[in-house]
C-alpha cells in the first residue's frame, strides 16, 4: 500500500541510496556467470568422479578380484578388502564437494541429505561401472606403456603392472579337467624366474581311483611337452617385441617386464558340492578363470568359487 | 485499477524503473522490521539491519526468478543478514553446522491446520517467551506463527529439507510449552 503522505525515513533513505549511486543494481550477466560456473563446476566434478570410479572399476576387474562377487560372503570379504582405499577417499570427498554444489538448488535442499547423497553415490557408481566396460581405460593402459603421461594419470595406470590377487584367489588358464576338478596355469607370483616344472596332478577327492591318476599323469606328461613349445615360441616373440621398441620408451616399457619374467605353476583346483559356480560348471581347456579357494597341499586348492572370466 | 502483484513490481525495477522499488519497501518494511525485532534483541541493530536487507536486495534483484514468488527471496535475504548480525556480536554462540535435522527425512512431521484458538494462543507465548528459545528453533516458529508462512516458503528461506520444517517447529513449541511450565503464570498484560 503506497502512502506518499507521511514521513518514512526507511524508505527515504534506501531510495536516496539508490538515486545516489551508493545502491546499485548488479547486472544480469553477473548472476548468469554465478549459474554458469556453477553449473559447469558441478559438470566437472560429476566427469572426475565417473573417471575416478570407472578406474577403480577397472583396476578391479584387471586385477581379476571383481570376479568373486559371485561367490557369496567370503567373495564379497576379498572383493571390499581389495578396493584401493586411496580411491575411496578420493571418491567420497568428491561426493562431499558435489552433495555442496548441489545444495544451491531447491530439488536438492528441499530433500534430507542423505536422500540426495545416495542418489549421487548410486549415480556415480553405475555410470563408472559402465564406462568402465567401453575400451577407455585399455586403451589408455596400452598408451601409459610407451608414453609419459601426467604423474596422476601415470601412476594410476602403472598401479595395474603392480597389481596382485589375494593370496587367495588365483588367476589362470585351464589346461585340463575332469568331473570334479580342474588343472588351471598362472603365474607363480613368490618365484620370478622361469621353471619349466610340472607339477602333478595329485588330490585330495575321495572319488579318485588308481586309473584316474595314471590318466592324469600321462595327461601331465603332454601337457608339459606342449608347454615347452608354447614357451619358446613366447621366448621368440618376446625378442621381436623387445627390439621393435626404441630406447626412449625402453625405460616405460621395462616396468612391466617383471610380468614377463614370472614363472608358470600349476595347480589343481578341486570342485565341491559348496562350490559357487556362477557361469556353470563346465570349463574349456584354454579359457581364463578365477578361482577363489584355500590351498590344502603344495599344489591343490579347494575351491569356494570358479567362473570364466569374458574376453 | 488492481494492485500489482510485488513480482510485477520487480519486474519494473528490473526494467530500469528504480522508483517502484519504494512500493517494496512499503509493503515488507513493517513486516521485516517485526522479523528482525524478534530474531534479534536489538531493536536499533534491527532498523540498520532492515535498511541494509532492502539494500542488497536491490543489488541483488537482477537475480530473483520472477516468475517465483518474492516474499520468500526477501526473506531469504532477511535471514542471511540476521545470521551475520548475531555472528559478528562478540555475545552470540551462533554456529551452523551440518544438522542432524537435515540429514534424514522425518516422516512424522506433516504439515496440518492448527486450530485459530491454538494458533492465537501460540502467538501469545511466542510474545512473551520467544528470547527464551534457541535461534535454531526462534526462527521457524517467527515465520510460521507470526509471519504466516507454510512449510515450503520456510524451508525455501532456510534452505532446509520441507521434513525439517516440521521437525524444527515441533521441537520448537516443545521448548515454549517446557518453558511456560516452568514460569509462574503471569497475565499478558500488566
Amino acid at each position: 500500500m503506497n502512502n506518499f503522505h507521511t514521513t518514512d525515513p526507511m524508505r527515504d533513505h534506501v531510495m536516496d541510496a539508490i538515486k545516489k549511486g551508493e545502491a546499485r543494481m548488479k547486472p544480469r550477466w553477473h548472476f548468469v556467470l554465478i549459474s554458469v560456473s556453477f553449473t559447469l563446476a558441478v559438470f566437472v566434478t560429476v566427469i572426475i568422479l565417473l573417471y575416478a570410479v570407472s578406474l577403480s572399476v577397472f583396476l578391479l576387474r584387471e586385477s581379476g578380484v571383481w570376479y568373486v562377487l559371485g561367490f557369496g560372503m567370503q567373495g564379497w570379504f576379498a572383493f571390499l578388502r581389495s578396493i584401493p582405499i586411496a580411491h575411496v577417499v578420493f571418491v567420497l570427498l568428491f561426493v562431499v564437494v558435489l552433495e555442496f554444489l548441489m545444495c544451491r538448488y531447491a530439488f536438492v535442499y528441499q530433500r534430507p541429505l542423505v536422500g540426495s547423497f545416495l542418489v549421487i553415490t548410486g549415480f556415480v557408481t553405475l555410470g563408472g561401472v559402465l564406462i568402465a566396460q567401453t575400451p577407455l581405460h585399455h586403451e589408455a593402459v596400452s598408451y601409459v606403456r610407451t608414453h609419459q603421461l601426467p604423474t596422476p594419470l601415470d601412476l594410476s595406470y602403472g598401479f595395474i603392472a603392480h597389481m596382485d590377487l589375494p593370496p587367495d584367489i588365483i588367476e589362470g588358464v585351464v589346461v585340463a579337467e575332469d568331473n570334479v576338478s580342474l588343472t588351471i596355469e598362472y603365474d607363480d607370483r613368490d618365484n620370478h624366474d622361469r621353471k619349466e616344472q610340472e607339477y602333478q596332478v595329485e588330490g585330495r577327492v575321495d572319488q579318485q581311483d588308481d586309473h584316474s591318476q595314471d590318466v592324469a599323469t600321462s595327461t601331465a606328461q603332454k601337457q608339459f611337452e606342449e608347454k615347452k613349445k608354447q614357451k619358446e615360441t613366447e621366448e621368440l616373440s618376446e625378442k621381436t617385441e623387445k627390439k621393435e621398441i626404441n630406447s626412449d620408451v625402453s625405460e616405460q616399457s621395462e616396468k612391466y617386464e617383471h610380468e614377463k619374467k614370472r614363472g608358470k605353476k600349476k595347480s589343481r583346483v578341486v570342485i565341491t558340492p559348496q562350490t559357487k559356480l556362477p557361469h556353470g560348471k563346465t570349463f574349456k581347456v584354454g579359457k581364463t578363470v578365477i578361482v577363489q579357494g584355500n590351498r590344502v597341499a603344495t599344489d591343490t586348492i579347494e575351491a569356494f568359487g570358479v567362473r570364466g572370466i569374458e574376453d | 485499477m488492481p494492485e500489482k502483484t510485488d513480482e510485477e513490481i520487480v519486474l519494473r525495477v528490473q526494467g530500469g524503473e528504480a522508483d517502484s522499488y519504494g512500493d517494496l519497501i512499503a509493503r515488507y518494511e513493517a513486516k521485516l522490521m517485526r522479523y528482525a525485532r524478534k530474531f534479534l534483541s536489538d531493536k536499533e541493530d534491527a532498523t540498520d539491519i532492515v535498511q541494509d536487507i532492502f539494500i542488497k536486495a536491490y543489488e541483488n534483484i537482477q537475480s530473483f526468478d520472477t516468475t517465483r514468488r518474492f516474499s520468500p527471496w526477501i526473506y531469504r535475504i532477511a535471514h542471511n543478514e540476521f545470521v551475520n548480525a548475531l555472528k559478528k556480536k562478540a555475545s552470540s554462540r551462533i554456529v551452523f553446522t551440518i544438522d542432524m535435522d537435515t540429514l534424514f527425512p522425518h516422516l512424522a512431521s506433516a504439515e496440518t491446520a492448527d486450530s485459530v484458538t491454538m494458533e492465537r494462543d501460540m502467538r501469545e507465548t511466542l510474545e512473551r517467551h520467544l528470547e527464551s528459545v534457541s535461534v535454531k528453533y526462534r526462527e521457524p516458529l517467527i515465520l510460521y506463527y507470526l509471519e504466516s508462512m507454510d512449510y515450503r516458503e520456510i524451508s525455501e528461506i532456510l534452505q532446509i529439507p520441507v521434513s525439517t520444517v516440521g521437525v524444527r517447529l515441533a521441537r520448537g513449541r516443545a521448548a515454549l510449552q517446557k518453558i511456560t511450565a516452568q514460569q509462574p503464570h503471569k497475565p499478558l498484560y500488566e
